[in-house]
């Protein structure tokens, strides 16, 4: 059986399609309301006001059982109606004697040849109903003309087709079903006819998929793509204002189909770029020699370290050596000079006042105790710049995680505009592993993560992570830690753009903090791996460029 | 009130107000090169925004935060 001899009338040969239900609506206030859903493909249906489901399943494994069914060829004495109907298509009449097509009570009929047999029709009326022959071959339109040709074109529809036949192209196909609703997965019987042409399709060199340029073509061409091969399929762009070939035929003539064919281009694969689409940023990029990264604020660390936005660095180094206080400083500098806005976890400095005040020393460059300490005035007015600045995130939750600072922080990027966000310490954060996670693979996950939200929001995300011990040296005094003693993988090297080390460096000589600067992922702009000295004020916490001591120029 | 006639009758008095607050308030020189660069970019800052709120594209709210931010810089 048939949909329609259930009553059940669909425009389309394949997907899910709304119709009225042959019984409720005609006894309905809304007898238009179309309350019938279709699924085409499985052959089941269930109306929304009456309740009335079934299908054809039964039918279909009989039908699966019936031969095939071959349809007489139709008759192509086209009434001068149907000639100027394809005629306002720019389809002339010799292409549509060529191509056999036929005119049977209000249906244009389209022959499927399969070696020169008619094994299906497929019919559509002006107002775009199709139907296709009872229990006949499902094929590509047109599958003769594809024989041992190293290009194939494949349409969406007849029309476009044809379109393309009167174009001069003979090496043309198109699907028997049409398009499939996106977001859908169809079934693999969708594709069946797929397997007509697997030869043909297996060996060309080139498929070029003209579907329409609309979801459910780009879904249509996504799905094609995927089987047929994306290293061998390409795609057309049409011009603006067409949608199919066919549009562009009627819109703009012969000569601007056969453009866009010719000018078909490569199949983009998931996760590859080629150089032409990058081409025009990468000579931008080369017309500006001062495309440098932001300078820290401290002269001596240029060379080493600079800022750029979308990146992620890890800053290490044994505790109490000030990792926290220099990733203070730094952030306080980059609002300084830059009018950066921060976004801030810093579990260790909980409760956030003491935090605010360590960063207001910073800020105004006084001490905040002491006796010579601040004044309320300078500390208010630091908070009232700092304001717009600097957002403190994680402070309510007892178990924070790195997905919820990076969900404060998304809320804090799309308010405020963050340029970076700061997480400190690692060891702070609840991680949670997946079932059977090591925490090697954790790390990459989370590191993986990171990047990518540094990337898509375009800010500079700081996390500082302990080393796993503290290695003591000949002198017993600890050895400044890589970024492959970061406690829990290799991956905080491997994966990070930056990786910098803090280190007091005291003896009595020199007392100076050495910023270690292991790696630098994108050194024509951030700078080469090396070493800067600088100088704390425990007082108000700043750091200034190291001055080396003098004492043996002056005394030998 | 709206924000259009908020907008209108202060226009005059814009330039009065502000030279107002420019003189009230007592700037503390400073030698550190970051709280100088932050005080040159506030005053870009508002520079720009009180020509944007010349040309009808910024509010008086946001001509006076713009002020306050840079005469408060200023002091710190």
């Amino acid at each position: 059986m048939t949909f329609e001899e259930h009553g059940i009338y669909i425009k389309s040969t394949g997907g899910q399609e709304k119709t009225k239900c042959p019984k409720c609506s005609h006894q309905r206030k809304k007898g238009s309301d179309p309350c019938l859903s279709v699924n085409i493909d499985e052959g089941i249906w269930n109306c929304h006001h009456c309740g009335w489901k079934g299908g054809l399943k039964a039918e279909l494994v009989t039908n699966t059982a019936s031969p095939l069914v071959k349809p007489d060829e139709p008759k192509t004495d086209l009434p001068e109606s149907v000639i100027s109907w394809f005629d306002e298509r720019c389809i002339s009449v010799n292409t549509l004697i060529n191509e056999g097509i036929g005119y049977k009570n209000r249906w244009i009929q389209f022959p499927f040849y399969k070696n020169g047999e008619v094994v299906n029709i497929k019919s559509r009326t002006a107002d775009k109903k199709f139907r296709q022959e009872k229990n006949a071959e499902k094929c590509f339109y047109r599958i003769d003309h594809i024989k041992g040709m190293e290009t194939i074109i494949i349409t969406e529809g007849e029309m476009d087709a044809l379109s393309l036949v009167e174009c001069g192209y003979n090496n043309v196909i198109s699907c028997p079903d049409g398009a499939i609703a996106p977001g859908t997965s169809p079934s693999d019987r969708k594709f069946s006819y797929l397997l007509s042409a697997e030869d043909e399709l297996m060996n060309a060199k080139m498929v070029i998929l003209a579907m329409d340029d609309d979801a459910p073509g780009h879904a249509m061409r996504d799905e094609l793509s995927r089987r047929i091969g994306r290293e061998k399929c390409c795609r057309v762009t049409y011009p603006e204002g067409c949608k199919d070939v066919n549009d562009v035929l009627v819109k703009h003539g012969q000569d601007r189909v056969v453009e866009i064919i010719t000018e078909a281009h490569p199949y983009p694969i998931d996760g590859v770029i080629s150089i032409k689409d990058v081409t025009e940023e990468a000579i931008d990029l080369l017309l500006k020699p001062d495309h440098k990264g932001l300078s820290t604020g401290w002269v001596c660390l240029d060379g080493h370290y600079r800022i750029s936005p979308s990146e992620v660095t890890v800053v290490t180094g044994v505790p109490n050596m000030g990792k926290s206080e220099w990733m203070d400083a730094l952030m306080i500098n980059m609002v300084q000079d830059y009018s950066w806005r921060f976004g801030i976890f810093s579990a260790e400095n909980f409760p956030v006042k003491h935090h605010l005040l360590k960063l207001v020393g910073k800020f105004s460059g006084s001490a905040f105790w002491g006796d010579d300490k601040l004044t309320e005035e300078t500390a208010r007015n630091s908070m009232a710049v700092l304001d717009d600045y600097i957002k403190f995130i994680g402070t309510q939750e007892d178990n924070i995680t790195i997905e919820s600072i990076l969900d404060q922080a998304r809320i804090l990027n799309f308010r405020y505009g963050l340029n970076g966000l700061i997480i400190d310490p690692w060891n702070t954060i609840e991680h949670k592993f997946r079932q059977g996670e090591s925490e090697t693979n954790y790390v990459s996950r989370v590191l993986a993560m990171l990047n990518t939200f540094a990337k898509v929001n375009e800010l500079h995300i700081w996390v500082i992570a302990h080393p796993r011990k503290m290695e003591m040296d000949n002198n017993r005094k600890p050895v400044v830690p890589s970024g492959y003693d970061i406690s829990g993988s290799a991956n905080w090297f491997n994966k990070t753009d930056n990786v910098i080390t803090i280190h007091r460096h005291k003896d009595d000589d020199e007392d100076y903090v050495g910023v270690h600067v292991s790696k630098i992922r994108f050194q024509y702009k951030n700078g080469i791996p090396g070493k800067g000295k600088l100088g704390y004020d425990v007082r108000n916490g700043k750091y200034y460029e190291y001055q080396e001591r003098f004492k043996e120029a002056l005394f030998g | 009130m709206s924000e259009m006639e908020n907008t209108t009758s202060t226009k005059r008095d814009l330039k009065k107000h502000y030279l107002d607050r420019l003189y009230s308030t007592k700037g503390e020189p400073t030698y550190d090169y970051h709280k100088r660069k932050m005080r040159i970019g506030l005053h870009e800052q508002f520079d720009e925004v009180w020509v944007k709120y010349n040309n009808g594209l910024a509010t008086y709210r946001e001509w006076e935060h713009s002020l306050n931010k840079w005469l408060t810089m200023e002091q710190i």
